[in-house]
């Protein structure tokens, strides 16, 4: 009996503490400066007057502080490695609600040249309890995750973006956050090995971005939409590029902004699709003429 | 069926319940005898069949053995046994390997050769079970066993499901009694048996399976790495096996604890070891000291002269290697072990001498370094496809043309296994310095291990990661 007892006890304070621990852990992420968690911040808002959308290409192409030191305008990087447009359009919403309306967006659109047909809700598990649409979807798509975090909320910070919310605690060293370093000559020579190919283009995303455009431009925001430069040895061997764009334009309505040839310099890559800290200074100088006054 | 799966948690909840529910020791040997092969089963039921072979061949080999009047008759019973055995691992496991190693020789000196390879899969587990079985038969052999009457406890034992799959290899004289006595389960067997369950499930689900992504991509595009990068995950790839497979061990040791049985220790702060030998000794025990008996002994062990025990540890190395599997990876594995033994003993009194003149701290702070540099040099060929892969990764390695930290890839994932290993290693740390305290805290406060269990299973849900990856031991 005592026995029984001692595991029972011992079962409340494994779930006890987890709990305790998930609350202490919370407010961690509402004080940290990382670029998702800052969306919902309400004490220390951002209040960009232009703000930068998309994945790894948006994260390595737009340089925010280079812009704020040149311009006048606060701008704001809220790319992440391997976003969606329905993740995007997600945090964009979340933005909105906690901080003055932008000037303009730029949303890097390479995003949308995916197959997958499941979107990673549950990658951002860690802002389940603060966006109902971000729950909804991960209900929908990752029961488990769901299910596990709903029981153990403690599971939610097993998550990358849980500990660079803990690395990034202040604004500067947060925006800084770019490819640093240049491609190595052994992955040049991979790149020439590689055979031509064609994007694909995932359609879903596409309708995602044009929803998330009008409602943008509903709030009087400049939308625009850019593809960032792309290796100069791997550019040619995507295809169809340029049909790409036509469909994107013909279906937004918009004129899409075609960076992709930009750079033509190896040493500004970090890889065959990412520029670095020096490409980026080169595009975000490009994107800033586009603004309107 | 695998430990980290939602299927092996049910089929162990009815299991226990029913087993807690018996009495009776035959009909708890009968239970344990169909769980094991319902466990197979799930992976591959047609693979069950060369388990229940392996079980009645050695069964009545077993009882001829014994029986038998002459040392000639016992020796051809033996040889009938060993040939069942090695002839089943030769077939499904290195068949392939060696036809196509020989149709490439052939090619490489002018001779054109077309053998037909085998198409089948490797049987999960195959190499245990027939470590185990003859491991039966040749304690017989040796006057050390009498053989099992009760088939039921003897395919049992071949099936035990706890070890069947990666071990520990544990020897009929081991736990063949452990079936013939009753197994009441203590509070200290289910305190200690519910620990290491935990405990590997942290080592599987929190280190082995966070490692696991970085070192496949790591591995499957090099090119892609900078020197730094690679040295890194050579050093994570070192802890994944180790907890892939220590993992694997201690929820086996703690499923049978919980079922009160015992199996021997596998692994023992293998990287703390001050010597290769001594990392022989701490690293998956249950092999390294089957090999030392049934192999490296009975080639003569140190007996015969400085160059005859130096043949025969190269030879045990080798044969170790090639157990693992069926690629020339595995060999040269093997090889590299089987030289830094030799090297070891060679340059003995040096060390000696050394150990005599410097600090205590020093010398095993460095011999520990050393020990772990050299194990991590032979795990890139235990990890890689191939040897040229292997020595593209060395010679990057070792050319330290980039060691830039800014290109170190993925960076928070590499943040969050140093995260991890700083608290495996800490634990096993204080463990290995405070060892007999520990036990003694143990002992006195009761509930200690339930305590540190909490802490792991938090550590579970904070840093763990749940992809249901197959034990690394399993394709062994």
């Amino acid at each position: 009996m005592k026995f029984l007892k001692n595991i029972t006890l011992l079962i409340i304070i494994f779930y006890l503490g987890q709990w305790i621990i998930a609350k202490g852990l919370d407010r961690l992420i509402t004080h940290s400066s990382f670029r998702l968690s800052k969306v919902f911040s309400k004490d220390n808002p951002i209040n960009a007057d232009i703000l930068c959308l998309g994945n790894s290409r948006g994260v390595n192409s737009f340089f925010s502080p280079h812009i704020n030191n040149s311009n006048p305008y606060r701008a704001y990087n809220l790319s992440y490695n391997g976003m969606r447009m329905p993740t995007i359009a997600i945090f964009t919403e979340q933005y909105l609600k906690h901080n003055k309306v932008p000037k303009t967006v730029f949303i890097e659109i390479s995003n949308i040249f995916n197959q997958a047909q499941n979107i990673e809700y549950s990658k951002y598990n860690l802002y389940a309890n603060k966006s109902a649409s971000l729950n909804i979807g991960i209900k929908n798509t990752d029961v488990n995750t769901y299910a596990i975090s709903a029981i153990f909320p403690l599971f939610r910070f097993n998550s990358e973006l849980f500990y660079r919310s803990l690395y990034y605690n202040d604004d500067d060293r947060e925006q800084q956050w770019i490819n640093r370093y240049s491609i190595s000559k052994e992955l040049e020579i991979e790149i020439d090995k590689l055979p031509n190919e064609n994007f694909p283009l995932n359609l879903s995303d596409l309708k995602n971005l044009k929803e998330l455009q009008a409602e943008l431009i509903n709030l009087d925001i400049q939308v625009i939409l850019f593809i960032a430069p792309i290796h100069p040895q791997y550019l040619p061997k995507i295809e169809n590029l340029e049909i790409l764009k036509s469909k994107i334009e013909s279906i937004t309505g918009t004129k899409v902004i075609d960076l992709s040839n930009l750079i033509s310099k190896s040493e500004y890559f970090a890889d065959k699709i990412h520029t670095n800290i020096k490409g980026a200074e080169i595009i975000s100088d490009t994107l800033i003429n586009l603004v309107k006054d | 069926m695998i430990f980290n799966s939602i299927p092996f948690v049910i089929f162990f909840l009815v299991f226990y319940i029913i087993y807690l529910l018996i009495r009776n020791r035959t009909s708890k040997t009968y239970l344990i005898l169909i769980a094991s092969y319902f466990f197979y089963a799930w992976w591959d039921w047609r693979f069950l069949s060369l388990i229940i072979f392996s079980t009645i061949v050695d069964y009545f080999l077993g009882k001829k053995i014994y029986g038998s009047e002459s040392i000639k008759e016992k020796k051809q019973f033996l040889f009938l046994s060993l040939i069942s055995n090695l002839g089943l691992l030769f077939i499904f496991k290195y068949f392939n390997f060696f036809i196509g190693s020989f149709t490439e020789i052939a090619s490489y000196i002018g001779f054109s050769t077309s053998y037909n390879t085998l198409n089948i899969i490797l049987p999960v587990g195959i190499s245990f079970y027939t470590f185990q079985t003859m491991s039966y038969t040749i304690d017989i052999y040796k006057n050390k066993l009498r053989p099992e009457n009760n088939f039921a406890v003897f395919a049992s034992y071949v099936a035990f499901f706890p070890q069947l799959m990666a071990g520990p290899i544990v020897r009929a004289i081991d736990l063949i009694p452990q079936f013939n006595r009753d197994n009441k389960l203590t509070f200290n067997h289910f305190k200690i048996g519910v620990f290491l369950i935990v405990l590997g499930y942290f080592k599987k689900l929190v280190v082995a399976d966070s490692i696991a992504p970085l070192v496949d991509e790591a591995f499957a595009n090099p090119a892609n790495y900078n020197a730094l990068n690679l040295s890194i995950i050579v050093v994570f790839y070192s802890f994944q096996i180790y907890c892939d497979f220590s993992g694997y061990s201690d929820i086996a040791i703690g499923v049978a604890k919980l079922l009160g049985f015992e199996f021997p220790k596998n692994f023992n702060l293998p990287y703390f070891s001050k010597n290769l030998s001594e990392f022989w000794r701490r690293w998956h025990i249950s092999l390294s000291s089957w090999l030392r008996d049934y192999l490296y002994i009975s080639l003569g062990g140190n007996r015969n002269g400085i160059i005859f025990t130096q043949r025969n540890l190269m030879l045990t190395m080798l044969l170790g290697g090639l157990w693992h599997g069926a690629n020339w990876t595995f060999v040269i594995w093997g090889f590299l072990h089987g030289s830094y033994l030799i090297v070891q003993r060679i340059i003995q009194p040096v060390s000696r001498f050394l150990s005599s003149i410097l600090p205590k701290l020093l010398f095993s702070i460095t011999s520990i370094f050393i020990t772990f540099l050299l194990v991590n040099i032979a795990w890139v060929f235990f990890r890689s496809q191939s040897v040229s892969q292997a020595l593209e990764i060395l010679h990057k390695i070792f050319s330290f043309n980039d060691v830039s930290i800014a290109a170190l890839k993925p960076k928070f994932q590499i943040l969050k296994i140093i995260v991890i290993l700083v608290i495996l290693v800490s634990g096993e740390l204080i463990y290995y310095l405070f060892e007999k305290r520990i036990k003694q805290w143990v002992s006195k406060f009761q509930y200690l291990p339930f305590g540190i269990c909490i802490v792991l299973l938090w550590l579970i849900l904070f840093f763990g990661t749940f992809s249901s990856n197959n034990f690394i031991y399993f394709q062994f």
